[in-house]
């Protein structure tokens, strides 16, 4: 079920109506627990068993750790668990694949021991989410959850199951024990993001998707200008297809009564790599920091172990979006980037810049991430490494034989635009939102249904997957 | 310790004691035939106990024989003469070459005439197609051919003396041939060809009662088997088809044989299953050959339509539209030279035996007959590509030359198949054929003989243009796992930009197949991807196959393949992917390289083979003919779209990324504020039902149309008007409301330059008529049109002089919503079928219709309703009102529908005689359509004239008359055509398409009749106004 489908729709209006028509608050965490669980088995309900071992399994992880019974070898069987609950899932073909092809360039010859598991929907974000309520539980951040359909819900919640954002157990469980009372302003304030994200994922990235996928599918057949403004495409096409989906969720969640932590703050505004990784992902790029950059060390013990850590959680990141070299790749390109930023702020930390040549630098500087980040996510998008350097072979005039592929120009570039020139520095940066007049709930809500409408009326007919659903 | 299970033991036994059967050449080798025995063929045989029945008395075979001079079953076989005749009359062959000798078909061996036959399998040759040609009694057309010459009582005698020799030698219980004998597929034939020696004999009077008491056993026997052997029905198969045929002649031509189900029923039931699964819903035939496309589609629609008539049974849903698609097919597969392209199991020959059926729009069959002669006659159609994306054809044509098409290119790209019939392993294929000669070709039909090396090469891959991993086992039965698991993604899929497309192909084992063909200025670029898990296992291979007559140079990443004049056909490789290129000819070390050049015989051609280096899975090509654009024509940009925005070249709508950007940002600046208030919830909603409405009336007409085809009779009539307007002569205006019968009857530029011409005043006709329209779809449409004149031309248009020509049509006055109940999820019912219309039809014509209708309609308009609800406010089904087309109203007819059988107009002009006959009109019905359209004009003068068109149903006239009598309201004219002057003008079939329809020389003879009846009510209209 895909958050901009009609299927999707009709079933929010079921729920929402419902969850608001109850009274009792147990019932309406039990109302979510079954959402939750016909929204994730609508793909395909055997993978629910599947949720229900990692929700099991951290659930009385944690209460074991809670009554001190072994608490670090159980950390540790939980942690295995769900992380070999990703391996076998999600890297087993990756890792024999890429263990065979080592060894047969080594000269033994070996076959490929391929499982065909279908990769479950989300797996990353719901295993992610238990991992860091055990380590939680552990750390004693947070107490145990002692009722299993909270941590259920916790796991299952269906705005945030398959795409994110990650949520943490520290900010959800204890909103589950508290009353949830409806709010006109949580309920628009939901719905504008939801419609934005709307906007985003049908409207922006769906008409977008086509033309990247042409381009991207057949490498070799196109032109260079092709292949770059694929890239360019593909650059918008990935912002607005998963920013979309996280606005979503989080307007979903937010109409629901539930707030859940921002993924997405207009990274394309970035004027360094380090400013871009705190506005893209956001609950990723924390949990990383969280729960892999800090335990291994962080920031401290000298420079070459800070950039030592950066990497490897940069490579993990990588790895984490998919079983391929090519996000291995990605990662530790911005792995890379991050740790030159690193050492570039710290060696230009002192110097002082004129108004007009500080505007100017801002300028190249965003220049430069935008285009770096332009660039890595070739990788990202391509199939394999060879249409990899390819695509980066265009950018430099290489490989200029194919067709020129029908460009469209405006509906990559003017969504861009608009969403980052206008919205992004006005909101972040002038913060013009906050000097409008704020709209009294009749008048907003009947512009807001208005909006839905423009939203619905841009619509395609048909709904595409959104990219984030792979990983 | 291991336990004893006696079950499993049990079964492996049973494996073990059935297997050497299971796989005996008995078991394969009776698949598809009778297991003829003691059950049919002993002495209590059910086919030699005749069984007949008349007015519920049971006869027996002697009294059947004689119940066929009787007049009451001479009336009963006239009556079903023309249906029947139709289906047998291919049974005619010209196949005698020369005295004493026959071939049956140009392949065949040439044999001697003779009556006595051998019937068991020849030892000295076992062309299967001549032995199954033998079987079916192919040798009796010939001399059902010969019947009226001079020959004639010989070719009787002969005739009588085979059906003798074969009915002794094959009707027993160890018949000689086992395959052929009672073969599924022969047992049509030769039920068929009985029908058909039966009707030839007692045409001539020469049925003597030993031949009349062999033909119904012979009849009687095969029809029997085919009602209850359910063995030999191969359901999804043209042999099934035939089946059902010979079924359907038998029924109609011995209708008193009596058996446990109705032939004609079972047959029809049949026909409609197997027209199914024949044509997939793109209109080609589903058997993966073209060859086949040749006949099966035509006789599907032949076959149904004349069991529909004479069951007064539905045809399926969307048969026109698989007409129109096997039409277009036939006629972009014939290649420039007229022949068709050596793909499946198709031998040599040119496209001869296609007959697009005569509801296909004209402008169709004209491009047809342009194929079919060469480029001699008919209408070109316009260069490109066409993808027939169900079936897995990908078709390019540069050009369309007329008489010359010396420098016309054909490809074909095939991928992916909906039956296993006739099926070679050639996913990803591509046939070139160019400048007169072939280029790229394929293995072809080379014979049925499936045990042949020759036969296994020519349906295997390596007989093919195609990329393949050697050794890789193929699959390309539907029942295999591999098929049913990759069903949806196996085929063919047209890129978005319309230059190209993708075979995905899983029919390799283990190894997923994908090639991509993309058109440009620079050549034909081919992309190939072998992946899978055991895809590094082989060797990979990309096959070239070349004729002889090329000449081969090789260089270090490219091949060029040169013809006599010097023309090249180049074919580009990555040298860093190509491990080596061999080139083999005839039978080598790599095996067979040949090509069919008739039934059985080969011919030498030269396959490039391009060996992938190890562990590669990705290979690319790039074809192209030095000086020579071949492969760009019609395609770049997208065809059709070169006036278009990069956007919509892209496939992308500005309007819904206009629309987004706005709402994102209002979104983005709103700032809320709220309290605790479920009202917000309410007021939402009401917003949410604002906007839709608001979006739906900015998307409405005039700037926008819906994306069907309606909106071009539209946009024609609205330019129409709009120039008549606009003309400083101040023209009348003529304007035609009509269905189908007036869109194929009333040609209004006939009309508009005769009223001229005989008035010596200005007119102009404009027409709303719209085949298969209702008055309801039409209603709309005129509102539409008329949205779309300027303030000016309106303010003129209530200044006009109008008359309003409206059609009598029961149909159109009693069911208001037959488009929609006839086809419910068109695009025109999405078109037309609006918030405001189903309001305005709340209960139109609904308390008329029979129950069987009018719930499954209500469903309908439900459905259909709440659908266009939301479109009304979806901005990505609407057109803007400058991109839609222009589409003629009047679309002319020039051949009779296949099935029709002009049965004269004697009747109708009887009925017309006759005095109006009292009918309960749906006046209700009939004034709101009048009142809509005189209200929509508005117009100073609007006269109202009904008019009918005339055909040969006896109910159409009688209606027309009585409508004439009492529904034309004061003021008012009507033009009925109970004219006999009229009918017997137009009683002859060459002016009839079918019961309704005319052709267009009826519709010049009708069109001028109706003008000078109207000629005296126009000009009284004009001294009305002068008075």
């Amino acid at each position: 079920m895909i958050f901009s489908s009609a299927a999707f729709l009709v079933f929010f209006t079921i729920v929402f109506t419902l969850f608001w028509g109850l009274r009792a608050h147990r019932a309406r965490i039990w109302l979510l627990l079954i959402a939750s669980q016909v929204f994730y088995g609508w793909w395909d309900y055997r993978f629910l068993a599947l949720m229900w071992f990692v929700i099991v399994t951290c659930h009385f992880a944690g209460r074991l750790i809670d009554r001190n019974v072994a608490p670090k070898a159980v950390t540790t069987v939980a942690v295995v668990l769900m992380l070999g609950v990703l391996a076998v899932f999600k890297y087993f073909d990756f890792f024999s694949h890429s263990l065979v092809d080592l060894a047969n360039s080594a000269g033994v010859v070996v076959s490929h021991p391929t499982l065909k598991i279908l990769l479950p929907v989300g797996i990353s974000f719901f295993t992610f989410q238990a991992l860091s309520y055990v380590i939680d539980v552990r750390r004693g951040v947070i107490p145990a959850e002692r009722d299993i359909v909270n941590t259920g819900l916790y796991i299952s919640f269906f705005p945030a199951l398959v795409a994110g954002p990650i949520v943490r157990a520290a900010h959800f469980l204890p909103r589950l024990r508290e009353p949830i009372v409806f709010s006109a302003e949580r309920f628009l304030i939901g719905m504008k993001l939801f419609l934005v994200g709307f906007v985003y994922k049908s409207v922006f990235s769906d008409s977008i998707s086509p033309f990247v996928d042409q381009v991207y599918g057949d490498i070799v057949a196109y032109d260079a200008h092709s292949k770059v403004m694929a890239t360019v495409a593909f650059y918008g096409q990935i912002y607005f297809d998963f920013a979309g989906y996280s606005m979503m969720g989080i307007g979903v969640a937010r109409m629901l009564g539930f707030e859940l932590v921002r993924n997405f703050a207009y990274p394309y505004i970035s004027t360094s790599i380090t400013e871009f990784w705190r506005r893209w992902h956001i609950s990723l790029s924390t949990w990383l920091r969280d729960y892999l950059y800090i335990p291994l060390g962080g920031n401290r013990g000298g420079k070459f172990k800070q950039h030592r850590n950066l990497m490897i959680t940069m490579l993990l990141g990588g790895l984490w979006h998919g079983a391929s070299w090519n996000f291995v790749l990605w990662g530790g390109l911005h792995g890379l980037a991050l740790s030159l930023h690193k050492a570039w702020s710290g060696a230009t930390a002192g110097f002082r810049r004129p108004a007009v040549v500080a505007a100017f630098w801002g300028l190249a500087a965003w220049g430069l991430t935008q285009l770096f980040v332009l660039v890595t996510w070739v990788p990202f998008r391509a199939r394999d490494f060879a249409d990899t350097m390819d695509v980066l072979g265009a950018f430099i005039g290489l490989h200029d034989g194919g067709v020129r592929a029908p460009i469209p120009y405006i509906a990559i570039l003017l969504p861009l635009f608009v969403d980052t020139a206008l919205v992004g520095v006005g909101s972040a940066r002038m913060r013009l939102a906050g000097r409008l007049p704020a709209l009294r709930p009749a008048v907003a809500a009947v512009t807001l249904g208005a909006l839905a409408a423009v939203a619905l009326a841009g619509m395609p007919l048909a709904v595409k997957n959104f990219i984030y659903f792979q990983f | 310790m291991t336990r004893w299970n006696p079950a499993a033991c049990a079964t492996w036994l049973a494996w073990c004691l059935f297997l050497p059967f299971a796989f005996s050449p008995a078991a394969s080798l009776h698949a598809k035939s009778l297991q003829a025995g003691a059950k049919w063929f002993g002495p209590e045989g059910r086919a030699m106990v005749v069984r007949a029945q008349v007015a519920g008395r049971e006869m027996d075979l002697a009294e059947a024989v004689a119940y066929l001079d009787s007049p009451a079953y001479a009336r009963q076989l006239q009556r079903a003469l023309p249906l029947i005749a139709a289906q047998v009359a291919s049974d005619k062959i010209p196949c005698v070459v020369r005295d004493g000798m026959f071939r049956y078909r140009a392949r065949d061996p040439v044999r001697p005439l003779s009556p006595d036959q051998q019937w068991s399998p020849w030892a000295e040759d076992s062309n299967r197609n001549l032995r199954w040609a033998h079987q079916s009694l192919s040798l009796a057309g010939c001399y059902l051919r010969m019947l009226d010459g001079e020959s004639g009582s010989d070719a009787e005698a002969d005739l009588k003396a085979l059906l003798a020799d074969w009915y002794r030698e094959n009707a027993v219980v160890s018949p000689p041939d086992p395959e052929f004998s009672w073969g599924d597929h022969t047992i049509a034939f030769r039920l068929r060809r009985t029908v058909a020696i039966y009707l030839a004999l007692r045409k001539r009077g020469k049925l003597d009662p030993e031949t009349s008491r062999l033909l119904l056993r012979m009849a009687y026997s095969h029809t029997r088997i085919l009602l209850e052997e359910e063995q030999i029905r191969m359901r999804g198969s043209n042999h099934a088809l035939d089946q059902a045929q010979a079924l359907f002649v038998s029924g109609m031509a011995f209708p008193f044989l009596k058996y446990a189900d109705s032939p004609v029923r079972q047959a029809y039931r049949r026909a409609m299953y197997e027209a199914e699964f024949l044509v997939a819903s793109d209109g080609v035939q589903t058997e993966n050959s073209p060859a086949y496309h040749q006949w099966v589609p035509t006789k599907v629609f032949s076959l149904l339509t004349a069991m529909s008539e004479h069951l007064d049974e539905p045809l399926p849903e969307d048969f026109v539209a698989r007409m129109i698609g096997a039409t277009r097919f036939a006629t972009w597969i014939t290649r420039p030279d007229g022949t068709l392209p050596p793909i499946g199991d198709t031998g040599t020959g040119a496209l001869s035996k296609f007959r697009a059926p005569g509801q296909v729009p004209v402008e169709l069959r004209r491009q047809l007959d342009f194929a079919k002669s060469s480029g001699r006659k008919g209408t070109a159609p316009e260069p490109g590509l066409r993808i027939f994306g169900t079936s897995g054809y990908l078709i390019y044509r540069n050009r369309w030359s007329g008489g010359n098409p010396s420098q016309d290119v054909h490809l074909v790209f095939k991928c992916g198949f909906l039956s296993h019939g006739h099926r070679h392993d050639d996913d990803g294929n591509v046939v070139l054929y160019g400048f007169g000669t072939d280029w790229l070709t394929d293995g072809g039909l080379y014979g049925y003989e499936h045990a042949s090396p020759e036969r296994r090469y020519v349906t295997g891959p390596l007989a093919h243009n195609v990329s393949l991993p050697l050794g890789a086992r193929t699959i390309s039965r539907m029942g295999e796992s591999r098929y049913r698991d990759n069903r949806t993604s196996w085929g063919l899929t047209p890129m978005s930009t319309g230059n190209g497309a993708t075979c995905n192909s899983y029919m390799y084992e283990g190894v997923d197949y994908r090639r991509r063909i993309l058109f440009g200025e620079d050549g034909l670029r081919i992309s190939d991807e072998l992946n899978g898990p055991k895809a590094k296992e082989h060797q990979n291979v990309s096959l070239f196959r070349v004729p002889v007559d090329k000449s081969i140079k090789t260089a270090k990443g490219q091949v060029e393949a040169c013809d006599d004049s010097g023309r090249c056909l180049r074919i580009s490789y990555d040298p860093r992917v190509i491990d080596r290129v061999a080139v083999s000819k005839g039978n080598d070390k790599y095996g067979f390289s040949f090509d069919t050049d008739g039934y059985l015989r080969t011919r030498p051609v030269q396959t490039i083979r391009l060996f992938w280096k190890h562990g590669t899975t990705e290979s690319g090509y790039l074809l192209r003919f030095d000086g020579v654009p071949a492969f760009d024509a019609g395609i770049e940009p997208v065809p059709g779209r070169a006036d278009e925005s990069k956007e919509a070249a892209a496939g992308v709508r500005l309007l819904p990324i206009g629309l987004g950007v706005g709402a994102l940002l209002v979104l983005q600046l709103l700032v809320v504020r709220g309290r605790r208030s479920r009202w917000t919830v309410a007021w939402f909603c009401s917003g949410l039902v604002l906007g839709v409405v608001a979006i739906g009336l900015w998307i409405a007409p005039p700037r926008y149309l819906p994306s069907g085809s309606g909106s071009s009779v539209a946009v024609t009539l609205a330019q129409d008007l709009g120039d008549a307007l606009s003309d400083p002569d101040k023209p009348r205006i003529v304007f035609l409301d009509g269905g189908s019968y007036s869109a194929r009857g009333v040609d209004p530029a006939q009309m508009e330059t005769r009223l001229t011409r005989k008035t010596g005043r200005a007119y102009r006709v404009v027409t709303l008529s719209l085949p298969g329209a209702n008055q309801t779809e039409r209603r709309v449409l005129l509102e539409d049109a008329l949205s779309l004149l300027s303030p000016e031309q309106r303010a003129a248009l209530r200044e006009a002089r109008v008359t309003l020509l409206l059609e009598i049509h029961e149909q159109y006055d009693r069911y208001p919503l037959q488009q929609l109940v006839e086809n419910p999820r068109s695009d025109r019912a999405y078109g037309y079928l609006r918030p405001s219309t189903i309001w305005h039809l709340r209960h139109k014509g609904l308390d008329q219709m029979p129950e069987e209708d009018r719930i499954p309609l209500i469903r309908d308009v439900i459905s259909l309703g709440a659908v266009n609800a939301v479109n009304a406010g979806i901005a990505t089904r609407v057109d803007p009102v400058e991109k839609v087309q222009r589409a003629s109203a009047f679309t002319g007819l020039r051949r009779a529908d296949g099935s029709f059988r002009f049965k004269g107009l004697n009747k109708v002009i009887a009925e017309a005689r006759k005095p109006p006959a009292e009918i309960d009109f749906p006046v209700r019905n009939i004034a709101d359509r009048r009142r809509h359209i005189v209200e929509s004009f508005d117009a100073r003068e609007a006269r109202i004239i009904y008019f009918s068109v005339p055909s040969t149903t006896v109910e159409h006239v009688r209606y027309a008359k009585s409508f004439c009598h009492s529904q034309t309201p004061p003021g008012a004219a009507c033009i009925d055509h109970a004219n006999r002057w009229l009918l017997r003008r137009l009683n002859h079939r060459k002016y009839w398409f079918d019961a309704g329809h005319l052709l267009e020389p009826g519709a010049a003879q009708y069109t001028r009749w109706l003008t000078d009846r109207l000629i005296p009510q126009l000009e009284g209209q004009a001294s009305e106004a002068a008075t």
